[in-house]
């Protein structure tokens, strides 16, 4: 005879077996429908992968495991998924979770079972599959995934396999009869787990209060190596670290794993169903559950199908309603009340329990604690229940895991012993479920930590970035301009030498950095006395010659333009500083163009056309003031008259400007394809806001075009006039003022249709307004609108007023002044009148695009109107629109007007 | 040597207290430098007690400046998301008398998650620049979402929306996150799921 020990506390609580162990075990009906929850386990739940409607099989699996614990299910009987959603499943919390809920066809018919032939020679990975497949979880009460648990093998040293036959909780025989009818079983199954774990021994653990159960079981393990432990009768040394204490006398460490002591424990019932899976290749589809309880007028174990609705149970087993104080699953010492019968049997269901009011009584009036100590001397974990209770009822969830919380098993005794009738497993629940939460909280909050953080890092480096870009910009404008006494053909190779040195400097700042790096390298190496010094030596030697060599070359390179610029003497210095800084500014405009136009077709490709829109008006500012500024170059270079070198610079210049216009009308007409293009997609996918915006993308990139054409004519037809080098300043400031009223007109143009557009965004809004029927809602759109439509029509007049005041006549001046700086002075006062002009233009245009905006919002305001179907601000709203056309419409013609005119004056 | 401190005590126990206080003095120093702390631990500690919701409703931008402003003497009670607990954690931390909660007593620790109406959404991005900790995902023109997981319920998507489509729903209790109630203690009956194990005797 073994030696058996025993556990500290524990309780003797009335059996009440008997009763259900009266009758054999009998196979349940089969249910009408199955609910099947993805998650009858502890870990992850199932992956469902059968589809509503489709026929299944019994056997058939249904939802796979997701993730390393997690558990198969499969069909428990045969018909059609008819759901796979949320519905009530026998939880604490009465709560719902998702289920497959599958019809019977009453056929059950079996899938094609494949048990694992001569398993005895098998080897563990294929048993260990065949546990897995079959979906078996620990069927005790925990429902943790059995093949997870088999191997734990493969991380600890097994010596000892326990088989947990037990069965301490009162009312409960499930376990009990499944023995006394399938000990053989049991005792295969314990073979094929040993065949797992490789044990040296191996126990089964049994209460003595199950004589016939301990006869069947001894009978069955003769022969074997396998052991029946009988072990005293008190509650709860089915509890996995009682028992395991009980037969080995072994403790498990607080928080720990009973494999940390060389034990793996399995519940009978799963002993059993690895018998099934493996002998008969059955997955786990059902269990012996017991109903039991006085309400119950057929006290007995049935096998059920999983899933199997508790009200076609409770029928099986004449439950009365009247008479059950309530309806438990599991235990009367660790089940839970469930609510309502509408729920599932599940793979951990071991009991049915429905008590009378004799039975179960009420809970008793919760009374303070006595500090009797008694609930000390029960609890078989060796905890401090008070104490714990304290802690739990204060919140002091820290104090409460200093005094091993998480090793309490919930197992009740000892709020059973309890005097003052104290739900004490309640607060050690609701103290877990508290604390566990605060850490999911902690963890998030880490998250969001991190997340922020790394969002602001990423804030600030674009920050940063931009700033970098905005002073590289800064310095490249200022940079040559900070040199005023530069010779004219120095400007001429400005960009080049700029460009240059750029590059140059680059070069120096990453040749600084390996000097850097070498030397830094040579200094550790020289600490630590490594023997590749000679050869770090030479690196810094290298990277140093690198950086002089880089030096010398931007040093040369930034004199080795003067001596170039031997202009000629007569040429005043005002005059060439001029010329350079008009250069300079045709630099930067170009260079602002290309950006303009990159962060354009970014737009494009992203698709959002209000950024497209904005983008376009940029584009346009620069290239406006692009023209400024060549035409401005073209002009000084063309003014001095003694510099034969300045004249071919001129020409040059034209040349360049030819060759860019060229390039530019190549581009429109580029971008019209792109247009066209983005204009038929979006036709194709027929969204009528897109087709629109696309449109005016194609208009907007035909008039880009046109202009382009224009200027390339006008290049082409100027060309004489600009190689003489006598040629008239003031003619050529009259041109120059007209490009600039010409560019203003069109400016005003787009901003008529950026307000048109406004307008139409404004009456969208009033639209969605109206719909969603709120007064003060439409009212504040509705003035919104009107605002923006008398914009409109400000900006129309101006429009109109920018047109009738074309730029001042040139006929006067074209003989005034000629060859001389004073001419430079007539073009310049010209200007001034330009920058007025342009201002006016400018103001003119942001009311043009008010009034459009006015105009759109009017339109939609209709459209709402006429979607509610009220007469009265259907009127309203038509008339309201009618006005916004008219002004649009007189805008568009004056556009018109001036465009017509303009292109006379070329 | 010997005899020279033999002969003069006074001066031995000088020059020996003088060895010792420049070796110590040497090995201070040297550890203060090795093992020197990085940062301010208090706002570390302090950081780690705040939600890290990263609202602003404490009127500063995000929990760490928060933290920072607190270990500079700000008042430990204004994180409504945090409620009472996190005060009470930051007055033990901090050594301070617990002081009452500066907010709307509604919106103490109220868990909220931002959710958008998908088929509203006219894809501005406003929403996505608004999120401190990147928690909404979507482009331009393009329908917006929260990930449920990383919204930390702080709001601050909700102003920008121009049409309004976010709403800041309450933290919906699931299967997962439901928790036991406390009982409520002396004479009272806990209603909850209590079986035999309460009245003694089954
Ligand atoms: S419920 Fe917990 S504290 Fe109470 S006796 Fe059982 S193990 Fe001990
Ligand atoms: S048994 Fe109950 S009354 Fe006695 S010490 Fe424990 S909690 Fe208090
Ligand atoms: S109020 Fe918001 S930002 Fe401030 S500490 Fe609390 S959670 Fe962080
Ligand atoms: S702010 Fe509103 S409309 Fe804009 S992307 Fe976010 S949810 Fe969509």
């Amino acid at each position: 005879m073994r030696t058996v020990w025993d556990f500290h506390g524990g309780i003797h609580p009335e059996e009440n077996k008997q009763q259900s162990t009266q009758f054999p075990i009998v196979d349940a009906p089969l249910p009408k429908k199955v609910i099947l929850p993805l998650q009858q386990h502890i870990g992850a739940p199932a992956e469902p992968v059968v589809l509503i409607g489709e026929k299944v099989r019994t056997g058939q699996l249904i939802a796979k495991a997701d993730g390393f614990i997690s558990a198969n299910i499969h069909a428990t009987i045969s018909g059609t998924v008819v759901a796979i959603e949320d519905h009530a499943i026998p939880h604490a919390s009465g709560m719902t979770d998702e289920c497959i809920i599958i019809e019977s066809d009453g056929q059950d018919e079996w899938i094609d079972l494949h048990p694992v032939k001569d398993w005895e020679n098998a080897d563990v990975e294929t048993l260990l599959n065949k546990i897995a497949e079959a979906g078996i979880v620990g069927m005790g009460g925990a429902g943790f995934p059995t093949a997870v648990k088999a191997r734990t093998r493969e991380r600890h040293d097994i010596d000892t396999l326990v088989i947990n036959a037990a069965e301490c909780e009162p009312y409960i025989t499930s376990d009990d009869m499944a023995m006394r009818t399938y000990p053989e079983q049991v005792i295969e199954g314990a073979k094929i787990l040993c065949q797992l774990v490789n044990p040296s021994s191996c126990l089964i653990g049994i209460e003595d209060n199950k004589p016939e159960a301990i006869a069947a079981l001894e009978a069955a393990a003769k022969g074997t190596h396998i052991e029946v432990v009988v072990v005293p009768t008190k509650y709860p040394s089915g509890g996995e670290k009682q028992l395991i204490r009980i037969l080995t006398g072994r403790e498990v460490p607080s928080g720990g794993l009973p494999a940390d002591i060389g034990v793996v424990c399995q519940n009978v019932g799963t002993t059993i169903a690895i018998y099934k899976a493996i002998a008969k290749g059955e997955p786990l589809i059902s269990r012996i559950t017991t109903l039991t309880g006085s309400a119950f007028t057929r006290l007995q174990n049935f096998e059920v199908r999983l899933g199997t609705p508790i009200n076609e149970l409770l029928e099986l087993g004449g439950f009365k309603n009247s008479l059950a104080s309530r309806l438990i699953m599991g235990g009367p010492m660790m089940g839970f009340s469930l609510q309502g019968d509408e729920l599932p049997v599940v793979k951990t269901t071991n009991c049915l329990l429905a008590p009378t009011h004799q039975e179960f009584p009420d809970p008793e009036m919760e009374n303070p604690c006595i500090r009797c100590g008694m609930c000390e001397q029960a609890c078989p974990a060796e905890l401090l229940p008070q104490q714990l209770h304290w802690f739990s009822k204060a919140q002091e969830f820290e104090k409460a895991q200093l005094f091993n919380l998480f090793d309490c098993i919930e197992c009740g005794a000892c709020a059973f012993v309890c005097p003052s009738h104290i739900p004490l497993v309640q607060y050690y629940r609701y103290a877990k479920s508290e604390i566990r939460r605060e850490d999911e909280e902690a963890k998030k909050a880490e998250r969001a930590k991190i997340r922020f953080e790394q969002r602001q890092a990423r804030l600030e480096r674009q920050e940063a970035e931009a700033a970098a870009r905005r002073k590289a910009r800064m310095s490249a404008s200022a940079k040559p301009a900070a040199k005023p006494a530069a010779k004219a053909n120095e400007a001429a190779t400005t960009a080049v030498d700029e460009a240059e040195q750029k590059k140059l400097k680059i070069q120096r700042a990453a040749a600084a950095v390996s000097v850097k790096k070498a030397e830094k390298a040579l200094a550790e190496a020289k600490e630590n006395n490594t023997d590749n010094l000679t050869e770090l030596e030479q690196n810094l030697k290298g990277a140093q010659q690198k950086l002089a060599d880089i030096d010398s070359k931007l040093g040369s390179a930034k004199p080795a333009a003067k001596p170039a610029a031997s202009a000629s003497g007569q040429v005043t210095e005002e005059h060439e500083k001029a010329l350079k800084q008009a250069k300079i500014a045709a630099a930067a405009s170009k260079a602002a163009i290309k950006k303009a136009e990159k962060a354009l077709a970014t737009a494009q490709e992203a698709g959002d056309t209000d950024e497209i829109k904005a983008k376009e008006s940029d584009l346009a500012t620069a290239k406006a003031n692009a023209e400024k500024a060549a035409d401005k170059l073209k002009q000084l270079q063309s003014t001095p008259p003694a510099a034969p070198q300045t004249n071919a610079a001129a020409s040059e210049e034209h040349e360049k400007a030819l060759k860019q216009a060229k390039i530019a009308a190549a581009a429109s007409k580029a971008a019209i394809k792109k247009a066209e293009k983005a204009l038929a997609t979006a036709q194709e996918a027929g969204d009528a806001d897109e087709i629109k915006a696309k449109e005016e993308t194609l208009t907007i990139a035909k008039a880009n075009a046109e202009k382009a054409a224009d200027k390339l004519k006008q290049l082409q037809a100027a060309p004489a006039s600009a190689v003489q080098p006598t040629s008239d300043s003031a003619q050529q400031a009259y041109e120059t003022a007209k490009a600039e009223h010409e560019k203003s007109l069109k400016q005003a143009k787009i901003a008529a249709a950026a307000s048109k557009a406004a307008i139409k965004k404004a009456e969208k809004a009033l639209t969605a307004a109206q719909e969603a029927g709120d007064a003060d809602e439409i009212k504040a759109k509705e003035d919104i609108l009107n605002t923006a439509q008398s914009k409109a029509e400000a900006a129309a007049k101006k429009l109109e007023e920018l047109k009738n005041n074309p730029p001042a006549a040139p006929a006067p001046q074209t003989a005034a002044n000629a060859q001389t700086p004073e001419g430079s002075q007539a073009a310049s006062s010209t200007e001034d009148d330009v920058a007025a002009r342009e201002k006016a233009l400018k103001q003119a245009k942001i009311a043009a695009a008010a009034s459009k905006a006015a105009v759109k919002k009017a339109e939609k305001a209709l459209q709402a109107a006429q979607d509610s179907g009220d007469a009265a601000t259907i009127s309203e709203c038509e008339q309201t629109l009618s006005q916004a056309q008219t002004k649009a419409q007189t805008a568009a013609d004056k556009l018109e007007a001036v465009k017509a005119s303009q292109a006379v004056e070329a | 040597m010997t005899e020279f401190f033999l002969n003069h005590p006074v001066l031995a126990a000088v020059i020996g207290l003088l060895a010792l206080a420049a070796a110590f003095g040497a090995m201070l120093g040297y550890a203060s430098i090795k093992f020197k702390v990085e940062g301010n631990p208090i706002v570390e500690q302090i950081d780690n007690l705040l939600p890290q919701t990263q609202c602003g409703q404490c009127g500063h931008p995000g929990c760490r400046p928060y933290a920072e402003a607190i270990a500079n003497g700000d008042d430990i009670n204004k994180c409504p998301p945090g409620g009472e607990s996190t005060m009470e954690a930051l007055a033990e931390l901090m050594g301070r008398d617990p002081m009452p909660l500066d907010a709307d007593p509604e919106d103490i620790g109220v868990k909220k998650v931002a959710y958008i109406r998908e088929d509203e959404c006219i894809g501005c991005t406003k929403c996505i620049q608004a999120c401190p900790v990147d928690a909404i995902i979507g482009a331009t023109k393009l329908m917006h979402t929260v990930i449920e997981k990383e919204c930390t319920g702080c709001d601050l998507c909700v102003e920008p929306c121009p049409v309004d489509c976010i709403d800041m729903l309450p933290v919906e209790t699931t299967i997962k996150t439901w928790s036991w109630a406390l009982p409520e203690g002396p004479n009272a009956r806990f209603k909850g799921q209590v079986i035999a194990t309460d009245g003694g005797q089954a």
